[in-house]
């Protein structure tokens, strides 16, 4: 029993951030529901309903996975947003002489962290829920199962970002500045770096890249997965030089690589914030 | 004076040009379309079902060496069994009679000795010059089944045809019969075609193959003046096909707002329905979670406002007591 209210009292704390970053940010995940809902509409709705020309994928998982165009977009910018902030801006704004005495560090931060997760998810959430409703009036029920397969990856990609930004949330001094470095590295970084690499050594798959693994969520959706290596890249030979394009990593691969960036960057952030001084 | 007479000229003259507009834009078009007939098509799902299948009436009346499944495809000779089409996309064609000859009218399985000559596409197309305006629909289409539907389509990649002008039917059965009748007598040639009644002409494009533009009972009622036959009448949206001399049953294939058939009846005799297909909606299930979704935020709101207002007031209450 003692156990027990040892326990509760100390994950209290934890609570109370949560609830007040849900408060504190509630306006934000507004505004990126609502952008996400227009973006599915414009990708997976405006395109058929006005085109007649324009050609529906054949099934529902067909569909689902060719309206992904978005999610990794929206995806990156929702993570961006809601946790760039998150270790430093307590030391920008030295808010954390008031909080620190009174709350213990690690506890605001994963409070702080759960909250942000919780909306982010959520706008992943009316990302599916839109695109699956979409779904459902095109094609009928019930949704296919390789669906919540795909949600399951990107909620496991958002982890895996989150705990990204979060790292460069650690050591970086402002969030405006966390922000755009983060966007610039998951958007612009991690493809350039790709095809360079790919280009020097068409065989090298690309698992370093966050934006690579984070490339199941759509994938996954496909009705057989690529079995052999040659099924999952796409390439083209010009004379003796080949350009190739991978799609996508094997699922376990994938996973295995967003847990990783999970594991490392919370490592390396925890150790960070550890020593920052405010 | 002069300015306020100047500026109310401009008043009239702009009111003159956006009275143009208007007209241009809504009104002339309303006058035009009244008298074409229009694609109603929307892309999703169709959900087939067959309701009824009596298979002692049909082995009477129809055929008792085949069922429904030679028309409708596998599995429609079970009651219950769902089917299902995708409208996927449509547009707009002008085509040769050889189009339509191969892909609607001769049999799949005679339709090699067609490639090649003497009967072959330049030749159709030569002795029966007429062009066909149609509209082509991409679907991807489920056979009737018991169970669950597999993920992918039976036939990921059919068409469905439109005929925008319903005379055209009366000068494509007539091209097809004759050509027909050159092709069977032709001794030298391997193959043979059937003639196609009316009824049959009919029956086979609209089961399975061709839909209808709107306005429909109008586009049906047309087809049917054209074609001039006894065998042939419309209800409204309702088409029945007959042949009085040879069967003793009755067809009924009704459209539905899209144009699409919606209802297929067999009736017997005494008008008793022995089979029959029918085409159902889901769309609800959408806009019933909509509105779910919708109610719950909208309750939310109202119960943020509220909570706000209730702060406020308590807010201002206390605000008063204190500086009483």
């Amino acid at each position: 029993m003692d156990f027990l209210n040892k326990l509760y009292s100390g994950m209290k704390p934890i609570g109370h951030t949560f609830v007040f970053e849900l408060k504190k940010q509630w306006k934000k995940f507004i505004a990126f529901s609502v952008i996400t809902v227009g973006l599915v509409l414009l990708a997976s709705w405006l395109p058929y309903a006005f085109f007649p020309g324009n050609a529906m994928p054949e099934i529902q998982t067909e569909y689902f996975r060719t309206n992904q165009t978005f999610l990794s977009f929206i995806l990156i910018f929702a993570n961006c947003f809601f946790f760039s902030g998150i270790i430093c801006s307590e030391y920008d704004k030295q808010t954390g002489f008031i909080l620190f005495p009174k709350i213990n560090k690690y506890k605001l931060i994963i409070g702080k962290y759960i909250g942000n997760y919780a909306l982010v998810m959520g706008i992943t959430g009316v990302f599916y829920f839109t695109l699956g409703l979409l779904g459902l009036y095109y094609y009928g029920g019930p949704l296919n199962f390789r669906f919540f397969q795909s949600f399951a990856m990107a909620l496991l990609y958002i982890l895996a970002v989150s705990s990204f930004i979060t790292f460069f949330s650690s050591f970086m001094k402002k969030e405006n500045i966390t922000i755009i470095t983060t966007i610039l590295i998951l958007l612009i970084a991690f493809n350039v770096i790709t095809q360079f690499i790919t280009l020097a050594n068409p065989d090298f798959e690309p698992l370093f890249s966050l934006q690579y693994a984070g490339n199941l969520m759509s994938s996954i959706l496909y009705l057989e997965f690529p079995d052999t290596v040659a099924e999952r890249y796409f390439q083209i030979t010009i004379r003796d030089f080949t350009i190739r394009t991978w799609n996508t990593p094997t699922i376990m691969a994938g996973i295995s690589v967003l847990l990783i960036y999970t594991f490392f960057s919370f490592l390396f952030a925890a150790i960070i914030f550890k020593r920052r001084q405010l | 004076m002069i300015n306020q007479r100047y500026s109310m000229k401009r008043n009239w003259r702009t009111l003159f040009i956006l009275g143009w507009i208007i007209m241009g834009l809504l009104i002339i078009p309303t006058f035009m379309t009244a008298a074409n007939y229009s694609v109603r098509l929307q892309k999703g799902k169709i959900n087939q079902k067959i309701t009824i299948y009596d298979k002692d009436i049909w082995d009477i009346t129809v055929n008792d060496t085949y069922g429904p499944e030679e028309f409708f495809g596998e599995n429609a000779n079970i009651t219950g069994a769902n089917g299902k089409y995708i409208v996927r996309s449509w547009y707009d064609d002008e085509v040769n009679t050889s189009a339509l000859f191969l892909n609607l009218l001769i049999p799949r399985e005679k339709i090699i000795a067609f490639f090649g000559p003497p009967y072959n596409q330049s030749y159709i197309d030569e002795k029966y010059n007429s062009t066909y305006k149609i509209g082509f629909i991409l679907i991807s289409k489920w056979n009737f089944i018991s169970g669950a539907f597999p993920e992918n389509a039976s036939f990921p990649n059919d068409a469905l045809y439109l005929l925008k002008n319903p005379e055209d039917f009366k000068t494509l059965l007539d091209d097809y019969n004759s050509f027909v009748d050159e092709v069977n007598n032709d001794l030298f040639f391997p193959i043979t075609l059937s003639n196609y009644s009316i009824k049959e002409f009919l029956f086979r494009f609209f089961s399975i193959q061709m839909g209808i533009l709107g306005p429909i009972d109008t586009y049906l009622t047309e087809m049917i003046d054209n074609l001039n036959s006894d065998n042939v009448s419309s209800i409204g949206n309702t088409l029945r096909l007959e042949e009085k001399d040879l069967d003793n049953y009755t067809i009924q294939i009704s459209f539905g707002k899209m144009g699409l058939p919606s209802t297929i009846t067999y009736l017997d005799e005494d008008g008793k329905v022995f089979y029959k297909i029918t085409t159902y909606d889901t769309e609800w299930t959408v806009w019933l979670t909509l509105s779910i979704v919708g109610a719950a935020i909208i309750a939310l709101v109202v119960y943020a406002f509220y909570k706000n207002w209730k702060r406020k007031k308590e807010f201002q209450t206390s605000l008063k007591r204190v500086q009483s």
